[in-house]
């Protein structure tokens, strides 16, 4: 089941509000590599998982994205306080706050929902796992792009620290899946040729 | 790194709540010197020492740990800090309630308003 801790992961200390960083790091909100899709997609992949690592290993990361997505919604939530319409229509915040004001919505930078499309379970292990190693670092690729175009030192702190857990969490998939391949040919036997 | 070394640390297997009531200790170092005080002070162990930073800091080692205990479940080091680790948790959820409010809903005292609800405590996403 899942409890709350009422602290974020990481803290977010925005000091200058910013809606045109917000304006694309929304994405990691509810973009196709975002955390609310990572999440929703080792939650869902967890149940048809195999083996008792792979059980708990898509869990906690699953778990630990839930966490992030909070810590985006942050972001996004600080870079928007305290401004006014003219720095909206500046901005080129005008789009997403003609349908959402200054709330915090699940799409990507371009206006598009948050799609389940952009997550698999196959049911498969090594496919979904597969899948858990590309995902970690599409989200990678996406933080490299938000530290390409944000400056603010209070905005890159965080970001960075979401970086590099997407990095951690490839190294735990991949151990993950070598261990189910181990477990997988544990009664094949191999024979070297002359 | 993100522990502390520190010279006056009370190892959390050893402390008794007795002793050292609420002033406890957030180090995770095996080296532990009971003569020396708490002072305090930024760097050392002690009940000023920003208990929601330290909190984070043990919570993170405990999140990438539990990570790495999952893919390596028979590693007895990472195992021992594990233990370790949460039980320092513990040990400073006690003060991190009393100046912050509660951090989980059943953490809630049994004072009006709500306190889990109340305006008096921040939401984690408030500045």
């Amino acid at each position: 089941m899942f409890m709350y801790e009422k602290k974020l992961m990481y803290p977010v200390k925005i000091k200058n509000p910013n809606p045109e960083l917000a304006k694309f790091i929304i994405s990691q909100y509810g973009g196709p590599n975002g955390e609310l899709g990572a999440s929703l997609r080792y939650l869902s992949q967890r149940f048809s998982m195999p083996t008792a690592q792979t059980r708990a290993i898509l869990n906690d990361i699953g778990t630990e994205e839930l966490s992030h997505l909070e810590m985006v919604g942050a972001i996004v939530y600080q870079l928007t306080r305290g401004i006014n319409t003219e720095i909206v229509k500046k901005s080129g915040f005008a789009d997403y706050f003609m349908n959402h004001s200054t709330g915090v919505y699940p799409a990507n930078s371009t206006g598009v929902p948050f799609d389940a499309t952009a997550i698999a379970v196959t049911g498969d292990v090594i496919a979904d796992l597969t899948e858990d190693l590309a995902a970690e670092q599409k989200a990678r690729v996406v933080y490299d792009n938000i530290l390409r175009l944000a400056d603010d030192p209070d905005v890159r702190d965080p970001i960075k620290f979401l970086r590099e857990r997407e990095i951690v969490h490839f190294q735990r998939f991949g151990e993950a899946l070598r261990l189910v391949e181990d477990e997988l040919s544990k009664n094949n036997k191999f024979y070297m040729g002359k | 790194m993100i522990y502390r070394k520190s010279e006056c640390c009370i190892d959390p297997e050893e402390a008794s709540a007795e002793i050292f009531g609420t002033e406890s200790c957030g180090c995770v170092n095996d080296r532990c010197d009971l003569s020396e005080k708490m002072s305090g002070k930024e760097g050392q162990c002690g009940a000023e020492t920003d208990i929601k930073k330290r909190l984070s800091e043990l919570q993170f080692a405990q999140v990438d740990l539990n990570l790495f205990l999952d893919t390596h479940p028979n590693d007895e080091e990472a195992l021992k800090m594990f233990k370790k680790i949460s039980k320092t948790i513990e040990s400073l959820k006690y003060d991190y309630n009393r100046k912050y409010g509660p951090l989980k809903a059943s953490d809630s005292s049994e004072t009006k308003p709500f306190e889990w609800a109340s305006s008096q405590y921040k939401w984690p996403w408030e500045k």
